[in-house]
């Protein structure tokens, strides 16, 4: 890094405040949403999922990372984004812009380390389709330090575990900003997942058998017993009905629970979202309006939910969001309504 | 607690999830389902039979009776109709590139007796009721002579319709079964009413667009060109009956919903039918070959607008009880 940058990125990060969650609104939840009017917005969900803070987006977000403890929120463009902000959550001050070096879009997710002094983004090299993982050091004011090499290309979700450590969903297929979603690989993609250790270095990656070669492997939660809890998305042809989630275990065991083959069609092989808590997995189906439940390794019930999508664990439980503005717990009463369409991820604040 | 709190929810999704309105929506479905799907899949299938006993050269009335009976379910395209293409089979319409008479013309001069043919194999353009408008009604159609290739033709359409018919009164049955009993064990076609619900407004809507922008607005063409040769099933001189007779079975759907509608919707929806109907019933050509002229065509779009107010009715008064949305995430993916 050049020393006047150092300086004057020194110097922002000086000036930057530093609240806790609880001065935003006491938020436990995030999430990016279009308003009434048509407008953007990230909001903060308190426990009892009202609206803990609304602070205007300038575009469409995706899905974003909370600071672990100050309220600061990276916020991410839609897929295949050229920008970030990072948010103060009590003020809703855009505290910085994020756009990834030359050559280099983001790909929606990031996750921030457990100490809160670096934060890691999902990126694309797409000169070559390798995917990355930026490495933006947050004291100095969210400055790019550096990159790593995701285990595979298009990676999607990244998640901090609680064992130390990342895993990455390396979605497979590759894309190019001239082109916006256009799926330019789908003759060789190979989805994997990756887990770094907790000093970034490579763990392994998981592919899973060549029947699941365009199961793009998207969205990752930590499931019970420090497993991986993997939501996919399908990309052959809808005829063929592949199982949509697969529970890696800790010893790197893969489980695949079955999901009847009429509901797989009904939610067209495509998994929105993923959570999980201590003893349960809920999968979001947007496109089925609905959620699967998973217990012990097995399915265990559908929930109605018209455009179903964001999810996150709390306290109370999984929490589930829906572009019709309802937000639920699934097996508990606790709904409520927002005048606003949720977008599709949800982000669990761990204060 | 909270897992068997789950449990409960899982297994019993109505009275977890929909609200006091769970009642209503049942009694709704039941009534649609009850009163106007299985009556009017088992018409349908009755009115087949006389029509596949019919010698060619007798099969005209009961191909107007078996006609009458498919536009009082025609508009149900979801589930065991689009199944296996069957609704596409019994009705090819619009054929924009004429490929009805073309597929029959071929059909005529091939060798292969039509008795050995599967006739559920037999390009769809060739097959029910718009293949019988043409082979029975079209003056370049071959006479119906018994023991002639035509009319072997025209008897294996017949037997066709037949056998879709049974099929679709059968699967109706299970489809009907799904929709009565949303969220039941392996039932992932209907989780809630609502969701039964919404599937048949949805076929209401569409089936009102198919009349309104189909049935009468293809023969309206434009101002600048009127196209009246595009009616529907205008040889067997079925344009403005098939207008009629469903009006008739969509103000029959619809009828159920009105008990969404308050502060006298009801009877304004209800009332708008009974003027579309009467406008339709009015108009004094058969075929809307007047369309080329002034007066006509402003009778003809005079219905269609009434369709259109009733479908933007419908918009206002029943969807919003259905909580019909733009689905924001599941068009955006990723």
């Amino acid at each position: 890094m050049q020393r006047r940058h150092f300086l004057t990125t020194l110097a922002a990060a000086s000036v930057a405040p530093s609240v806790s969650w609880a001065e935003a609104g006491d938020a436990r939840f995030l999430s990016a949403a279009q308003n009434a009017d048509g407008s953007y917005a990230l909001y903060g969900l308190n426990a009892a999922l009202d609206i803990a803070f609304a602070h205007p987006l300038p575009a469409r977000g995706h899905s974003g990372a909370a600071h672990p403890h100050r309220a600061e929120a990276v916020m991410f463009a839609r897929r295949p984004g050229r920008f970030a902000y990072v948010l103060d959550c009590a003020t809703g001050v855009i505290l910085n812009h994020l756009a990834p070096p030359e050559g280099r879009h983001f790909y929606g997710h990031g996750a921030f380390t457990a100490d809160g002094t670096m934060l890691l983004t999902t990126e694309s090299e797409y000169a070559t389709g390798a995917g990355r993982i930026g490495l933006w050091d947050v004291a100095a004011g969210y400055v790019r330090t550096g990159e790593i090499s995701s285990g595979g290309i298009g990676p999607h979700e990244i998640i901090r575990r609680s064992t130390g450590g990342f895993a990455i969903a390396n979605g497979g297929i590759r894309t190019h900003p001239d082109t916006g979603r256009e799926k330019l690989n789908l003759d060789t993609m190979q989805p994997n997942l990756t887990l770094l250790a907790e000093d970034l270095s490579e763990l392994s990656r998981m592919t899973l058998g060549s029947q699941d070669r365009l199961n793009s492997i998207r969205h990752i939660a930590e499931g019970p017993q420090a497993s991986v809890a993997i939501g996919m998305q399908w990309n052959g042809d809808l005829s063929i009905q592949r199982q949509p989630v697969a529970i890696v275990t800790a010893t790197g065991d893969v489980i695949r629970p079955t999901v009847p083959d009429g509901l797989i069609g009904r939610i067209q092989g495509y998994i929105g979202s993923i959570a999980a808590d201590a003893d349960s997995i809920v999968a979001s189906a947007p496109r089925g309006s609905c959620a699967l439940t998973f217990h012990n390794d097995a399915m265990s019930g559908v929930i109605p939910a018209q455009d179903a999508c964001g999810l996150a664990s709390g306290s109370q439980g999984i929490v589930l969001s829906q572009g019709t503005g309802r937000i639920t717990v699934p097996g508990t009463s606790q709904a409520q309504d927002h005048p606003v369409a949720w977008d599709n991820h949800m982000v669990a604040v761990h204060a | 607690m909270r897992l068997s709190a789950l449990y409960t929810a899982l297994f019993l999704p109505v009275a977890a999830f929909a609200q006091t309105d769970t009642q209503i929506n049942a009694g709704i479905v039941d009534q649609i389902v009850e009163g106007h799907i299985l009556p009017g899949f088992a018409t349908f299938e009755s009115s087949t039979v006389p029509l596949a006993a019919a010698q060619c050269d007798a099969m005209t009335a009961p191909y107007q009776d078996s006609f009458d009976a498919w536009m009082g379910v025609s508009h149900l395209r979801f589930g065991p109709s689009e199944q296996e293409e069957r609704a596409f089979a019994l009705a090819f319409w619009p054929d924009t590139r004429g490929a009805t008479p073309s597929t029959l013309n071929a059909l005529l001069a091939e060798d292969t007796p039509i008795a050995e043919m599967d006739f559920s194999e037999v390009s769809i353009a060739a097959r029910g009721f718009f293949a019988l408008d043409w082979l029975l009604y079209d003056p370049q159609a071959p006479q119906m002579v018994v023991g002639a290739r035509a009319c072997d033709l025209a008897e294996a359409i017949a037997d066709d319709i037949n056998r879709i018919a049974v099929d679709l009164n059968a699967a109706w049955q299970d489809e009907a079964a799904l929709l009565s009993n949303p969220g039941a064990g392996g039932n992932y076609s209907y989780l809630t009413y609502d969701e039964s619900l919404r599937t048949l407004y949805g076929s209401l809507i569409n089936g009102l667009d198919v009349t309104a922008e189909q049935r009468l607005g293809r023969p309206m063409g434009t101002v600048e060109r009127p196209r009246p040769i595009r009616a529907e099933a205008r040889r067997s001189e079925r344009s403005q009956r098939n207008v009629v007779l469903s009006i008739a079975a969509l103000s029959d759907l619809a009828d159920p919903f009105a008990e969404f509608a308050h502060d006298g919707g009801d009877e304004r929806l209800r009332a708008q039918f009974a003027a579309a109907l009467r406008g339709a019933e009015r108009l004094p050509d058969p075929t809307f070959s007047d369309t080329d002229t002034v007066q006509g065509r402003f009778r003809v779009e005079s219905v269609q607008s009434r369709l259109n107010s009733i479908r933007d009715m419908l918009g206002l008064l029943v969807a919003p009880a259905l909580s019909i949305s733009q689905s924001f995430n599941a068009l955006d993916g990723d």
